[in-house]
């Protein structure tokens, strides 16, 4: 399926935006037979100008489209392979229309900036859901994250149990443990996949890192030998030790999980908002060039 | 009254007895006189009030009941509270205690409600930044360059150092302002050239300040009509990066002059700067009309100048170069440095061309007009016959007074003619005798009829071609174009030909191959002002900024 996005119908849109691309450069380079230099304000300027503002309107009502399941307009991945080849085209008329002079800052600048911030967010975009799905796959190990989450509340429910049969101090510290297990957190936490998981020691009441459940299982296993045997508390001692680290396997799993969903998605807090900023620049850029005709 | 408290880590069954006014530490940071509560890690007290109440406290805010998260709490029979991961609530006992606090683990959510396990969780909202962006362009890069562009008093009332932080109309600017408007004092002056909104820039804006360009072309010829509604934009185009005004591309000139044109068949047809896609150079020349009398007998005509056909001047000049820079005949003032062309031509440091000759200043150090050997310092004022026969006689005439002397006037008549004789004007000039003629009308000297300059509609600056490499990687020396040191006749038309120039500037030195404008003028001299035939309004100033 993902695949397809790019080789929809054989290639359909491919084909047209490379011709449309050949075409594009033809009008630009037939500038050089005017004695005016290539620039916005050219007829070939305005063609392209014009051509690539509709590309760009059109590509975001496609992104609208692509968010409209319901819609009987053409399929899904046709939309969505030519979005992608359409932005590629409306980079490429967007530099002709510019002819490449970008080195001042103003809001026709801008404006371009912001659109290639568009594309570039787009082009990554592409790539996160042609590769992310299957390493995200391959790291849940084909399952659904429910079915993890469903497995570390199993293995808590556990830890709560053993702990509550505990009574060393170390009890205490198992249930700061559970208790303060972060999963998820931030935006950028999760972009890195950081795991912010604390708990507090028994002896001076200390907060302490947690990551990767190395703290408590490090306090568990230096209870281990002084524990009693008495009341099992050896034995629950080891299967909590057991019981940490099956939770560190499936906490990195996890955590894993949710650094490919946001690396799926961050995309969009740029690709969205960009467009929108892109949208308003393009008009100021339209009216600022009839104001000043 | 007696209550009990019930909790995982009390082995007694029956619990922890509460007495009325006691209390009994559950949790403390000193865990030797603690009891421990698994899952609490904070001082957690529970005592027994007179009035059958139970009443938790923390050292923190943890315990949440009736919807609150609070230190203190005062249960009741019947009533929870929640604490950590503990259920904690009141029950009647049957151990034989009137109440029982039962703490009960609660389940503790592998994620929590809170967890923010997605972008969107985390806060992240592409609707919010939508929104933000949206505003943040709409008044940086609309509404605050437009109130600017207003000069709006919502924009200048603002204090200097918020406007400068804000972007000013010079944001819709789309590119730099050239230098040379920048000088002029528009550079940030939008109105001085965009007059109106919605409008292009009208050739009146451009004729307030350029009120004495020329058009390309005459009016009256039938060629002006190629430059019908062309307007100065069409071609000046501001705002370029890198800045240019004037286009720099053959095509300016070769779009029209690359083939004849039914509307000026006589037009050179250029294709390149070439043997063959060039023609000719054309020299500008005085030419007599044998048939005209007086100043009208005498006009400037374009003669072709080439290897084959060198052009002949009628300067009436007599000036052997060859002879000057002939150290062993001449040197300067007789004192054995040789002339080089320097001596006598030199080169406008404003533009890199040649000022034109003024005999006083340039052959007169040498060429000296004396008069009298008795008076070494005194000499004839050049130009004006008359004047020099004038000054001939006054200074005898005060001679033969001072000495006495008798034969004055035969005197000043010899000296007369001495003077327009080959020894005087005659070495450089044509003269004419007219012996009939009273003695002030006798000497006629034809003015010397050479152009100041014989490329008019070409530019040339002399300064890089000194300096920069030529033809062996030398630097060009004024011989290597004006052939003057085999000139002997002032009749010789010394200016470069078209393989001249080509020798350096061919294609197959392209990097120094140029473009038409490096050597031509577009808005040449002999066009009609622009002012007349663009209708530009006459004696509008603007105002200076």
């Amino acid at each position: 399926m993902h695949q397809s996005l790019l080789s929809w119908n054989s290639y359909r849109y491919l084909r047209w935006t490379l011709v449309l691309i050949i075409v594009a450069m033809g009008i630009y380079v037939s500038q050089y037979a005017s004695y005016v230099p290539p620039h916005g304000g050219t007829w070939q300027g305005y063609v392209l100008g014009i051509t690539g503002a509709l590309g760009i309107v059109w590509l975001a009502l496609l992104g609208i489209r692509k968010r409209r399941y319901s819609s009987r307009l053409g399929t899904l991945a046709g939309w969505a392979s030519a979005h992608v080849y359409l932005g590629i085209l409306v980079l490429t008329l967007s530099v002709l229309h510019s002819a490449f002079e970008l080195e001042s800052f103003n809001v026709h600048t801008a404006t371009f900036w912001l659109m290639l911030v568009v594309v570039l967010s787009g082009f990554y975009g592409l790539y996160a859901y042609l590769h992310l799905p299957e390493q995200r796959s391959t790291n849940l190990a084909g399952e659904q994250p429910e079915h993890w989450l469903n497995a570390l509340k199993d293995i808590d429910a556990r830890i709560l149990e053993r702990g509550s049969r505990l009574r060393l101090g170390v009890a205490a510290e198992v249930m700061s443990a559970l208790r303060g297990t972060v999963l998820g957190g931030s935006g950028t936490d999760q972009l890195l996949g950081r795991d912010r998981s604390y708990m507090r020691l028994l002896d001076d009441h200390r907060q302490v890192p947690n990551t990767d459940q190395k703290t408590i299982i490090t306090r568990l296993s230096e209870t281990l030998p002084d524990a009693p045997t008495e009341a099992d508390q050896a034995l629950i001692l080891s299967e909590l030790f057991s019981l940490f680290g099956q939770r560190q396997l499936l906490l990195k799993r996890l955590r894993r999980d949710l650094r490919y969903a946001a690396w799926l998605r961050v995309w969009l807090y740029l690709h969205i908002p960009c467009t929108f900023a892109l949208l308003i620049g393009l008009l100021v850029h339209v009216f600022t060039i009839i104001y000043y005709w | 009254m007696r209550a009990l408290v019930k909790a995982p880590w009390i082995e007694d069954s029956a619990g922890v007895e509460l007495q009325t006014q006691t209390s009994v530490l559950l949790r403390t940071s000193d865990p030797a006189h603690a009891k421990l509560l698994p899952g609490i890690d904070f001082d957690l007290s529970v005592s027994l009030e007179d009035n059958a109440s139970i009443v938790i406290k923390a050292n923190r805010r943890t315990i949440h009941f009736a919807g609150k998260t609070r230190r203190r709490a005062t249960l009741a029979q019947g009533e929870a509270c929640s604490i950590g991961p503990y259920t904690v609530r009141i029950e009647a006992n049957n151990h034989g205690a009137d109440y029982r606090l039962v703490f009960d683990y609660a389940p503790i959510p592998a994620i929590d409600e809170n967890a923010r396990t997605s972008l969107s969780l985390a806060g992240w909202r592409a609707s919010r930044w939508s929104v933000a962006l949206i505003a943040i362009m709409a008044v940086l890069a609309f509404l605050t360059p437009f109130l600017s562009t207003l000069s709006s008093p919502a924009y200048t009332a603002l204090p200097p150092k918020v406007q400068g932080l804000l972007p000013s109309r010079d944001a819709w600017s789309t590119g730099p302002v050239h230098e040379a408007h920048r000088a002029a004092g528009i550079g940030t002056e939008c109105e001085a050239c965009h007059s109106s909104p919605f409008t292009s820039i009208p050739d009146s804006a451009c004729m307030t300040c350029h009120e004495k360009i020329r058009e390309h072309v005459v009016l009256t010829a039938s060629s002006h009509k190629a430059f019908t509604d062309t307007t100065c934009a069409d071609c000046h185009t501001e705002h370029m990066e890198p800045s240019r005004l004037v286009t720099a591309s053959a095509m300016l000139c070769v779009d029209c002059h690359r083939a004849p044109t039914s509307w000026q068949a006589d037009m050179p047809v250029v294709t390149s700067f070439s043997t063959l896609g060039h023609p000719d150079f054309k020299v500008s020349l005085w030419h007599e009309d044998k048939n005209a009398v007086g100043a009208a007998a005498w006009e400037m005509v374009e003669t072709t100048h080439s290897l084959g056909r060198p052009a002949k001047e009628q300067s009436s000049l007599s000036f052997p170069h060859d002879l000057h820079l002939d150290s062993d005949n001449v040197t300067l003032m007789n004192q054995g440095t040789p002339l080089d062309c320097s001596s006598c031509h030199r080169i406008d440091s404003q533009n890199g061309s040649i000022i034109p000759l003024d005999m006083p200043r340039d052959c007169g150090s040498c060429h000296r007009l004396t008069l009298d050997l008795d008076q070494p310092d005194l000499t004839l004022t050049h130009g004006s016959e008359r004047v020099v026969i004038a000054e001939l006689q006054s200074h005898f005439a005060r001679k033969a007074a001072a000495t006495g002397a008798t034969n004055a006037e035969r005197r000043v008549q010899q000296e007369i003619a001495h003077q327009f004789g080959s020894a005087g004007c005659g070495l450089c000039h044509e003269v004419r005798e007219q012996p009939e003629r009273p003695i002030d009308e006798r000497w006629r000297v034809s003015p010397v009829r050479s152009p100041d300059s014989w490329y008019r509609s070409s530019l040339f600056d002399h300064r890089p071609h000194l300096t920069g490499p030529g033809i062996n990687g030398q630097s060009v020396a004024c011989l290597d174009c004006h052939a003057a040191d085999t000139s002997s006749s002032a009749n010789d038309v010394l200016m470069p030909v078209l393989e001249t120039c080509l020798s350096c500037h061919n294609p197959a030195r392209i990097e120094s191959a140029g473009i038409c404008l490096d050597c031509h003028v577009f808005h040449s001299h002999y066009g009609t002002p622009s002012i007349e035939s663009r209708g530009a309004p006459v004696g509008h100033k603007m105002d200076s900024p």
